[in-house]
């Protein structure tokens, strides 16, 4: 037997884990080893020291302190809901506003625009210059003119439909 | 739990307020407690994570001055004449509580339950949620730790004039 394995069995024979047969042989070499013979002195002296430590009483009325400070918990304790309801609704009724603005933004209907009639041309894939050139190549003068004045108005119409 | 206490902080007044705090802990954490273990048990784990993390918490603003302790302890003949063999007892036991403060905590925690305590390893394995093996090894490098610090002092303050 080696000296560390004596003194892992000197601290088992303290608990009381050591078999008979491992006693004999940790006797065996306790007698042969002045060095183990100490450490078990050590150890026996620190055991004695450890084993006498007592603790003081607890300190006059324990239990009637400990029950004030159980009261006050408890009433501490009864607001705990209404402040546990507070720190979870807060954030959430702030996440439920964000997402409503947000959603009001993106779906709310927005105005219909007043397009010209060159943007509505170009909209429609319409070559706004063919109801220009319709009415430069028109056969009477007079209609030409009338129709150019016309033309410039947004709601004319020409007697033929629609110009293109 | 009060005795508990104690053992790690050495003041009264301080374990006694520990202690009123576990009961508060475990009185308002009692529905946690699902039957797993006994409620003894659960109760230590209760009690040594609440002083476990006080002591962290107090372990910044706190140190123990070994080489004080070691100061006063006298050679064992000194001692025997001076003021006798309760003396030099006393003196012995503050050494080895100052040397115990002086080890990690988790050595310091295992000692206490073990040796001032008093618990099984069963208890203690419960208790520190860890293996039988990891106890078995964990109480033996503190046992070993301790006495070697508890040497070192010692001889440390017969050296000295």
């Amino acid at each position: 037997m080696n000296c560390r394995t004596a003194e892992r069995w000197l601290l088992r024979r303290h608990d009381r884990r050591l078999s008979p047969d491992q006693e004999q042989g940790l006797d065996a070499h306790l007698r042969a080893c002045p060095m183990c013979s100490a450490r078990e002195n050590g150890y026996r002296n620190l055991f004695a020291v450890l084993g006498r430590e007592a603790a003081p009483p607890p300190r006059p009325m324990f239990w009637e302190r400990l029950e004030a400070r159980m009261a006050e918990k408890e009433q501490e304790n009864g607001w705990s809901p209404v402040r546990l309801f507070c720190r979870r609704a807060v954030p959430a009724a702030l996440a439920v506003l964000s997402l409503a603005v947000a959603a009001v933004l993106l779906l709310s209907p927005r105005g219909e625009r007043e397009f010209s009639s060159s943007e509505s041309l170009l909209l429609r894939n319409d070559n706004p210059l063919s109801e220009t050139r319709t009415l430069l190549e028109s056969n009477k003068v007079e209609d030409k003119n009338m129709m150019l004045i016309f033309a410039s108005a947004e709601d004319y119409v020409p007697p033929q439909g629609r110009l293109r | 739990m009060h005795s508990l206490a104690f053992s790690f902080t050495r003041d009264a007044v301080l374990a006694d307020d520990l202690a009123q705090e576990i009961f508060l802990k475990a009185w308002f954490g009692l529905a946690k407690f699902k039957g797993r273990s006994e409620f003894g048990t659960w109760l230590y784990r209760v009690s040594v994570n609440h002083i476990k993390d006080h002591l962290r918490k107090r372990a910044t603003s706190r140190e123990v001055s070994l080489e004080h302790a070691g100061g006063r302890l006298p050679a064992s003949e000194e001692g025997r004449t001076a003021g006798g063999q309760a003396e030099e007892h006393e003196q012995r036991a503050d050494l080895v509580r100052r040397c115990l403060d002086k080890l990690p905590e988790k050595y310091r925690v295992i000692l206490n339950l073990r040796d001032i305590q008093g618990l099984s390893y069963e208890e203690l394995s419960r208790a520190l949620n860890l293996s039988a093996g990891t106890v078995d090894s964990r109480l033996f490098r503190a046992r070993k730790l301790l006495r070697e610090t508890v040497e070192a002092f010692g001889e440390e303050a017969r050296r000295m004039p």
